[in-house]
């Protein structure tokens, strides 16, 4: 009877097994086969600069947007990466109890805020800010980078506070025994904690590329190359989220649609595999 | 557990017995007609009625096939479709239940009061920048200029009557709702929108066009340049050419006709196509 019960738990966690990673395969094979027509008749034209769906002689180029993505993402990773790290660190070296204890449930709080909460705030209470200090448009590349930190900051820091917290007490006192001052001990802590902290970098990267809720309410909506902090902008993820929901199903504008999925689930996917590679493969890289 | 299986039973005969209403087409009427089979499935509760926002293109091709029985549009028949029609022996009975009034937006302490469709279509298609480009008394400040998303009908309005075809600026911001639009308008002194004529609030001022103020009476006298109307099409030659008197598509037409169904169409956002009760 036991033997039965447990031959009938292992086929069923397999079969959950099998069907996540077909759900997954078969997300790939759906995006990829819906955007086959945009491939086939649009072609490299796909990567040119201007974005007219519905017009008369539309164009499908998606290149202002995807730049306007990846700088927006670089550029928020940047700001994220570096106030995440430094407070981290405060946390693991300097806080006393109380602070920790209070930073890290005010962060847990912060990082339950829903992106749409988060938006509404930017449009709301930032946008008016940014006008006052003489920006032409409210919404804008600027808000959308500062509301995609306010994201993201409580996972870089709670994660990459996590990852210093497991560093072993041996290798901080080893670092002290030996003269070292206190910078020098968190740079030893840090490069020992490197991989759980990529890891996090990876997890907020790939959050701010895809995150679309936010971009779509104040990043401001023009398809505009970013040359100013406040500049509006389009990146890939808030088009996809304006015009999926009404466009003419199998369309060419459909099949371009699904194109910048798919783009968007490539660039993700290949960031989160070559982050694996780094931290399983490489880690003297990033461990020195 | 008889009880509960005579209870089945009823509910299965009902739901055979139930006359089903298909409904497809614009996105435009979409919001109007939802508020419609809303209500009138509460007046007639045997009725199914199902709704789908596909395009106009999409609705009047399903009444072709057959495939719905009302389809709304938010223009009118193409000369192609006209010929289809014919080809098929068929009788399409258009309506005009609404008008989408289109009123341009700036930000009340603004000042500028009119403007015309040639100006406006300089802002969007980026020959315009400055609003001192359009009035020399106005500030030498940069136009924020914002539009609503391509895949709205207001959209489709301001491509055909002010873009007339031609490509939007990349400097043009697009927004998601016309709410996005008139919370935009309102914080910025330099910004201007269009949104339909329901949605403008008193934290915004809509701007005459063309020297015609965007009032109901010049949408409905057809004096405002920035309206077009609203289309519900249905098939009469399914019921021999004749009024189908006892059809419940007779029973959903004399609905949205009524002030009842008008007020919907207000309610909505849109002008009602027979007058207010104001």
């Amino acid at each position: 009877m036991k033997k039965i019960g447990e031959t009938l738990f292992k086929s069923i966690v397999f079969t959950a097994a099998i069907l996540v990673a077909a759900a997954l395969f078969g997300i790939i094979f759906f995006l990829f086969s819906e955007s086959l027509r945009a491939m086939k008749e649009i072609g490299w034209d796909l990567f040119s600069t201007e974005w007219f769906p519905v017009w008369e002689k539309p164009d499908f180029g998606i290149r202002t947007m995807l730049l306007n993505s990846i700088i927006l993402t670089l550029w928020t990773s940047f700001v994220v990466f570096s106030i995440g790290i430094i407070v981290a660190l405060y946390l693991h070296s300097y806080a006393n109890k109380r602070e920790k204890e209070l930073m890290l449930r005010v962060l847990e709080y912060v990082s339950g805020i829903p992106s749409v909460v988060l938006g509404f705030f930017g449009i709301v209470i930032v946008a008016p800010i940014l006008l006052k200090a003489g920006a032409w448009t409210g919404q804008n590349f600027f808000n959308a980078s500062f509301m995609l930190s306010v994201l993201t900051l409580p996972f870089m820091i709670s994660l990459s506070y996590q990852s210093l917290e497991k560093v072993p007490k041996e290798i901080s006192e080893a670092a002290v025994s030996i003269g070292a001052r206190d910078f020098a001990v968190m740079i030893v802590e840090l490069r020992y904690a490197m991989p759980g902290i990529v890891n996090a970098m990876m997890s907020v990267f790939n959050r701010i590329f895809g995150e679309t809720m936010i971009v779509l309410m104040v990043a401001g909506g023009s398809n505009l190359l970013v040359r100013s902090f406040f500049d509006p902008i389009r990146p890939l993820t808030a088009t996809l989220g304006s015009e999926l929901g009404e466009v003419e199903v199998k369309s060419l504008h459909y099949s371009a649609l699904f194109f910048i999925g798919f783009l968007l689930l490539a660039i993700s996917l290949a960031i989160t595999l070559l982050t694996n590679y780094i931290v399983r493969w490489r880690e003297r890289w990033i461990r020195g | 557990m008889r009880k509960s299986l005579l209870l089945l039973i009823l509910v299965i005969a009902t739901l055979i017995n139930a006359e089903t209403l298909v409904i497809k087409g614009s996105n435009t009427v979409y919001p109007i007609a939802q508020l419609w089979v809303e209500q009138f499935q509460k007046m007639y509760p045997n009725v199914t009625a199902t709704l789908e926002g596909a395009g106009s293109s999409t609705g009047i091709s399903a009444l072709l096939n057959g495939t719905c029985d009302i389809a709304n549009s938010s223009r009118f028949l193409k000369a192609g479709e006209v010929e289809q029609m014919h080809k098929n022996s068929r009788y399409f009975v258009p309506l005009v239940i609404a008008y989408d009034g289109i009123a341009v937006i700036v930000n009340p302490n603004l000042g500028i009061d009119s403007i015309s469709i040639e100006t406006l279509n300089k802002i969007y298609t980026g020959q315009i920048t400055e609003w001192s480009q359009v009035d020399p008394k106005l500030p030498k400040k940069t136009i924020a200029a914002y539009s609503r998303n391509t895949a709205s009908g207001t959209f489709e309005v301001w491509l055909e009557k002010v873009l007339k075809g031609e490509k939007l600026s990349p400097r043009i911001q697009m927004l998601e709702s016309s709410q996005a639009e008139i919370e935009s308008v309102a914080k910025n002194q330099y910004a201007i929108a269009y949104t339909g004529m329901g949605y403008v609030t008193s934290q915004v001022k809509a701007l005459k066009v063309e020297g015609i103020d965007p009032t109901i009476e010049n949408v409905l006298s057809g004096k405002y340049p920035l309206s077009r109307p609203l289309f519900v099409f249905f098939d009469l030659s399914r019921f021999n050419n004749m009024w189908p008197e006892n059809n419940v598509i007779a029973d959903y037409i004399r609905f949205i006709l009524s002030p009842e169904g008008q007020k919907l169409v207000e309610k909505a956002g849109y002008i009602p196509a027979y007058g207010t009760s104001k």
